[in-house]
């Protein structure tokens, strides 16, 4: 009798022991039952799937023009369907990147989905341990688009070192513009270039329209954090002279008591400001910014040793996992963001990555040739995108923060943020 | 004979029975991981799970962090772990004798281990600031401000924290053998003229060997785990001199 009283509540306790970890995952997988982060369209949720192979797409946030391309796919590709995978849900108030670790244990545990939009963050994560795919052999090999019918600046961007592992559909630039009679029409310069013309307008009395110290600093590092870093080796040289020099430009010249908002062009045509950040989009943005400006007006982009200051964003894209089972599945998808007729809508909005909807922008625009041509010279003169990494921002805006109150040195602070960042970078490498 | 042995092998049935959900849990949850990670040490990634020998652990040595927070790591451990036997061990001492308030400073020592990390480390933060008490008590010698926390200078707070946090234990270890030390041997040490140091080495010491292994083990293991200290006094990314293997653990 003992003896089957035992072997029963060993059984129990074994079998509870294991729908205690059921339990679990159901709950931590939470896809059915819903969570925190954007509300997913539900019309997602391909119909008519008999017959087709599943591609899963993760993903943290779509806008509604991207939910459209993938519903638009699933209702209209004979062979693949998409299943949306939502990782916002598990962000909570607390931690913010829950659902990046959730990915990110996906892809240890082997669930790695086939493909990832990756928003803003650094690629590097991924194409370091050679989880993204280089999409370079399909556009070689595809008959309907190759490398060349991209815009070249927007290629360079989206490329790495060793390949190109995105795709996006459209992007904007980000740099920073002024009058070109104040600034010089130079298209690009670098951070002693930048002072010395802050430096001869001293008595302007806002020299970045509406940006604060700390958001002077996080502009001027974010889009030119590759002068400063080298993630293949795992370093930085947050303690060079280039560096400190940006830290006691930006103290000097960033308002820390702007409390107004400024109208930007009315402030640089009353000589009132020297310097504002532009986001960049279509040609008739660029030509009423310059009719705003009556003609003046240069983008000479974020100081820079090498190359334009100007960078591509891209608020969107997409890569496809090395370890997926239908590549070419993906690739359908991927390519249908390469279409003509959509890439000549988000035109209106955005820079189209594919050069011919970018000449079909340029040539039903009414501006005027010059306006024109600047603009196209802007676009192409790209080579790179913003590197937004919120741990290496936020160590540099933590330790500059000491500078800009008075605390430390700007060699203090220098040789504390490189401390820092090195153990990041020599982490991720 | 036969019949004995027989029974000694059904009684041993519900032994095993009973140590069945014992065994699985450990098997489970640490047993079968750890199995499995020593597995992936020795492959590409999970996904593809090609074999590449050596070359994750010749990765990693040559990874500038790892040799960061291996060397910090050790030169904690050589610090404080010494200082946590000796200290303690003196305080045990000292509370040993006959002196007055010897139980309020007992208790008064033994209060870090009931207060959380995370409630105190701000007051650490306060403490060590640049602009804080420890600051201005050395510039009145004449050192300038000195940003304790993220200086050269941040593992010292860092191996003090530790040892507040684990002398009170450490401390009610040793108080506990060497009440167990034979009092006759010490008598005998009285009668004899011994000194003070001649008590201390050739009696309590030899007694008080296996409890002094027992905290330096212990204390080994506490500095290699020193994460929340380290993070919640010097955040996520530390500058050189605080970061562990702990964090890097964590990181990777």
């Amino acid at each position: 009798m003992k003896k089957i009283i035992c072997a029963i509540l060993s059984v129990l306790l074994t079998l509870s022991l294991a729908a205690c970890g059921n339990q679990k995952a159901k709950e931590a997988s939470g896809l059915e039952e819903g969570g925190d982060g954007y509300t997913m369209n539900p019309d997602l949720i391909a119909k008519n799937t008999e017959g087709k192979t599943k591609l899963t797409l993760a993903c943290f946030v779509l806008m509604p023009d991207i939910e459209e391309r993938i519903i638009n796919f699933n209702n209209t590709n004979q062979d693949y369907y998409i299943e949306v995978l939502d990782y916002s849900q598990y962000d909570t108030e607390d931690d913010f990147s829950a659902g990046e670790t959730k990915l990110n244990t996906d892809i240890l545990g082997g669930n790695t989905p086939d493909m990832i939009e990756l928003g803003k963050r650094p690629i590097e994560k991924y194409t370091n341990k050679g989880l993204l795919q280089d999409l370079n052999g399909f556009l070689e090999t595809d008959p309907e688009c190759s490398k060349d019918d991209l815009l070249p600046g927007a290629y360079q961007a989206l490329s790495s070192e060793n390949g190109l592992y995105r795709i996006a559909p459209s992007f904007t630039v980000v740099g920073l513009y002024g009058r070109e009679s104040v600034i010089g029409a130079e298209q690009n310069w670098n951070i002693a270039e930048m002072q010395n013309t802050l430096t001869t307008k001293q008595e302007v009395a806002n020299p970045f329209i509406n940006m604060p110290p700390v958001q002077v600093l996080q502009s001027l590092t974010m889009y030119t954090l590759d002068s400063f870093i080298d993630r293949k080796e795992g370093s930085g040289n947050f303690n060079s002279s280039e560096f400190i020099q940006l830290l006691e430009t930006v103290k000097k010249f960033g308002q820390a008591n702007q409390e107004d908002y400024l109208e930007t062009n009315e402030t640089l045509m009353n000589n009132k400001g020297l310097l504002a950040t532009i986001y960049l989009s279509t040609i008739d943005q660029y030509a009423k910014i310059d009719d705003e400006l009556s003609g003046d007006f240069n983008v000479i982009g974020f100081p820079t040793d090498n190359g334009s200051g100007n960078v591509a964003d891209f608020q969107f894209s997409f890569g496809m996992f090395a370890d997926s089972e239908h590549k070419e599945g993906c690739w359908q998808f991927l390519k249908s963001f390469l279409e003509q007729d959509y890439q000549q809508s988000i035109a209106k909005f955005e820079i189209p990555v594919l050069q011919s909807a970018f000449i079909q922008m340029l040539s039903s625009s009414n501006a005027t040739q010059e306006q024109k041509d600047q603009y196209e010279k802007v676009i192409n003169a790209i080579t790179k995108t913003a590197d937004f990494d919120g741990t290496l921002l936020g160590i540099i805006e933590e330790e500059a923060q000491q500078f800009l109150d008075g605390a430390r040195s700007s060699e203090e602070t220098a040789k504390a943020i490189q401390s820092r960042v090195a153990i990041y970078l020599s982490e991720n490498s | 004979m036969y019949t004995k042995r027989k029974q000694h092998k059904q009684n041993k049935k519900p032994e095993v029975l009973f140590l069945l959900p014992s065994v699985m849990g450990v098997a489970t949850f640490y047993i079968i991981p750890f199995m499995v990670v020593v597995a992936y040490s020795f492959v590409n990634n999970p996904m593809d799970m090609d074999f590449v020998g050596l070359e994750n652990y010749q990765a990693i040595l040559s990874t500038k962090a790892f040799q960061l927070a291996v060397k910090n790591t050790v030169m904690f451990s050589l610090t404080g772990v010494p200082l946590a036997v000796v200290v303690s061990l003196g305080l045990a001492l000292l509370l040993e004798s006959n002196i007055p308030g010897k139980s309020n400073i007992r208790t008064l020592l033994l209060s870090p281990m009931m207060v959380p990390v995370a409630s105190v480390v701000l007051i650490w933060q306060v403490l060590f600031a640049s602009t804080g008490p420890v600051s201005g008590f050395f510039a009145t010698f004449g050192a300038g401000n000195i940003d304790w926390l993220q200086s050269e200078y941040a593992q010292i707070v860092v191996v003090l924290l530790f040892l507040w946090k684990n002398l009170g234990y450490h401390m009610i270890l040793f108080m506990a053998a060497l009440s167990n030390i034979p009092k006759d041997l010490l008598e005998v040490a009285e009668i004899e003229h011994a000194s003070a140091w001649f008590k201390f080495t050739q009696v309590k010491l030899r007694f008080l060997s296996p409890t002094i292994l027992f905290v330096t083990i212990l204390s080994l293991i506490n500095s290699f785990k020193v994460f929340r200290e380290v993070h919640l006094l010097s955040g996520d990314y530390p500058s050189e001199s605080p970061y562990v293997t702990a964090l890097y653990e964590q990181h990777i």
